[in-house]
């Protein structure tokens, strides 16, 4: 199939998907919980456009919180993508030995774990607040980029770490799982048997079919990763739409909530359409499917 | 995994072998009159929280809940995603891309975030005409809706033709076994963010949360934080274990 047929194919099924995200929230909180309930109109007015309780239109509340709910994110992206994609690719090429049997091991133990767990028995054990060893900083420490570059990194490094831990040691294991019959793909096969040295074969020839998958696993994962972050920011104080939705949880402002819900929504349908017009370009074996 | 089953029916039993008091009950003994809580000891070995009541009594009683949600949550999950996909197999062309287009809508919402939508919804007076009471219907309900488009995707995929209808089972069964470790682990993200089920009752999530305002607050107990944390670590380890080990019985 050609990627425009793809895009044909792909594009209006997204397009549809933003749609009935709105039509699902809509039944769910405007529809199921109260007998009447709202009209569409006045409930997208509600989520979208009035300002709650004078602070401000509910996208205008989110927005304003993205930059620390995106560093969180993108920052356990990037450790995923930097550490555990290379051990899950160079684990499935010596797939049945002791390392990938260890590195399965360890991976599953850690996607066993909550976040907002490993967060907190970090703060207990580092944070310099109240640390058994102190020497990271510790809840509601979090400055943006760009007051101050140095205190954002420090700040977010054990919220990186919870994240990246226990997400990423499950996208891992995703990921593993879609290269499985990578070490014993014919050319992976050839390119030892030519005698190259293994780290060649590992990054010369599997890295390159393993794009499309870690693709895949991503568009996966984000939502996961959306998730750990909301939890994540309670634990550590990290002014993001996470804290947002915590406090509003408090407060029991369902409106706040349901438009978080509504805009992640929209938000993921879009990156997960960005995603796979990628994987299309990568790999044309996925215009077929 | 069995021992955690054994244990989660016979909570009381459990307690009383190790002679501790029930999982509401406060010792106000246990709590220094600052109301510091205190650490393991003979009377209380996991230690107490911050309202004096045992841990090791209430991490025992929250298996309760977690295996409750978790393994009916990932069957109703099931058993609608299923139904939804093998419906949605015999619909024409145009029928089934709508089907598909709702549920990548359902799946793009993060389910942390539609979980506490659900719980902030129902959590006060419950809903859909009170099917879905407050507490733990409203957490189950929450696994429900954000578990069922993965089973129905791989339902649609199938179909249900009568040579592929083995598979079929085979393939929803396994994705249910799969379900249930993240419906724990969602259930656990609720409680700590402070919906679904409600206190007093004993939740592993709520467990942590609170030990976690503790360790903030200086009254640093890592006994609070530790044991709940490593019971439910270990809950879902082994439905995840269990999970991977029929999935290789099955396929090979």
């Amino acid at each position: 199939m050609t990627l425009r047929r793809y895009l044909i194919r792909r594009v209006p099924r997204a397009a549809l998907a933003l749609v009935l995200v709105v039509l699902i929230a809509y039944l769910l909180f405007g529809v199921l919980p109260r007998t009447g309930g709202a009209s569409l109109s006045g409930y997208l007015k509600a989520i979208f456009v009035d300002s709650y309780r004078g602070r401000g239109s509910v996208p205008s509340l989110i927005v304003g919180r993205v930059p620390a709910t995106l560093s969180l994110v993108l920052g356990a992206l990037v450790m995923w993508v930097v550490v555990a994609v290379p051990i899950a690719i160079a684990a499935a090429v010596r797939r049945g030995t002791s390392f990938d049997r260890a590195v399965a091991g360890s991976m599953l133990a850690l996607g066993a774990a909550p976040a907002f767990w490993l967060g907190l028995l970090g703060l207990y054990l580092f944070a310099s607040t109240v640390g058994q060893f102190p020497f990271l900083p510790g809840q509601g420490a979090y400055v943006g980029l760009t007051a101050d570059p140095g205190k954002w990194f420090t700040s977010l490094i054990m919220p990186w770490l919870a994240m990246a831990l226990t997400q990423g040691a499950m996208a891992s294991v995703m990921l593993r799982r879609e290269l499985t019959e990578l070490s014993q793909r014919d050319y992976v096969v050839a390119a030892s048997a030519k005698g190259l040295p293994h780290r060649t074969v590992v990054w010369r020839h599997a890295a390159r079919a393993a794009a499309a998958p870690t693709l895949k696993v991503l568009g996966i994962e984000l939502g996961a990763l959306i998730g750990a972050a909301v939890v994540v920011e309670a634990a550590f104080s990290i002014n993001g739409v996470g804290l947002l939705v915590y406090r509003s949880i408090r407060h029991d402002n369902l409106v706040i909530v349901e438009g978080t819900v509504v805009m992640a929504g929209l938000l993921m349908v879009l990156v997960r359409l960005a995603l796979d017009v990628i994987r299309a370009l990568v790999d044309p074996r996925v215009r077929t499917t | 995994m069995l021992v955690i089953a054994v244990i989660a029916i016979a909570a009381p039993l459990v307690t009383d072998i190790f002679g501790v008091k029930g999982p509401e009950v406060r010792s106000p003994g246990a709590v220094s009159a600052l109301g510091v809580p205190s650490g393991p000891s003979g009377a209380h070995p996991f230690g107490v929280d911050d309202l004096g009541r045992d841990i090791l009594s209430r991490v025992v009683y929250g298996s309760r809940v977690a295996l409750e949600v978790g393994l009916l949550g990932a069957l109703i999950a099931t058993l609608i995603g299923g139904a939804v996909g093998v419906a949605a197999s015999f619909a024409p062309r145009w029928g089934q891309e709508i089907v598909v287009a709702g549920l990548d809508a359902c799946l793009a919402v993060p389910a942390v975030l539609l979980g506490v939508g659900i719980g902030l919804a129902c959590g006060a007076a419950g809903c859909a005409g009170g099917v879905v009471s407050p507490g733990r219907a409203t957490a189950i309900f929450a696994v429900v809706v954000a578990g069922f488009g993965m089973v129905a995707r791989i339902a649609l995929r199938i179909g249900a033709a009568a040579e592929v209808r083995r598979p079929l089972v085979t393939r929803l069964g396994v994705s249910a076994l799969r379900l249930v470790p993240a419906a724990i682990l969602l259930e656990a993200a609720l409680g700590f963010l402070g919906v679904g089920v409600r206190a007093p009752n004993a939740e592993w999530g709520q467990m942590i949360a609170s030990a976690g305002r503790d360790i903030a607050s200086g009254n640093a107990g890592w006994w609070g934080l530790v044991f709940p944390g490593l019971a439910l670590t270990g809950t879902v380890l082994a439905f995840m274990l269990l999970a991977r080990g029929i999935e290789r019985a099955v396929s090979t």
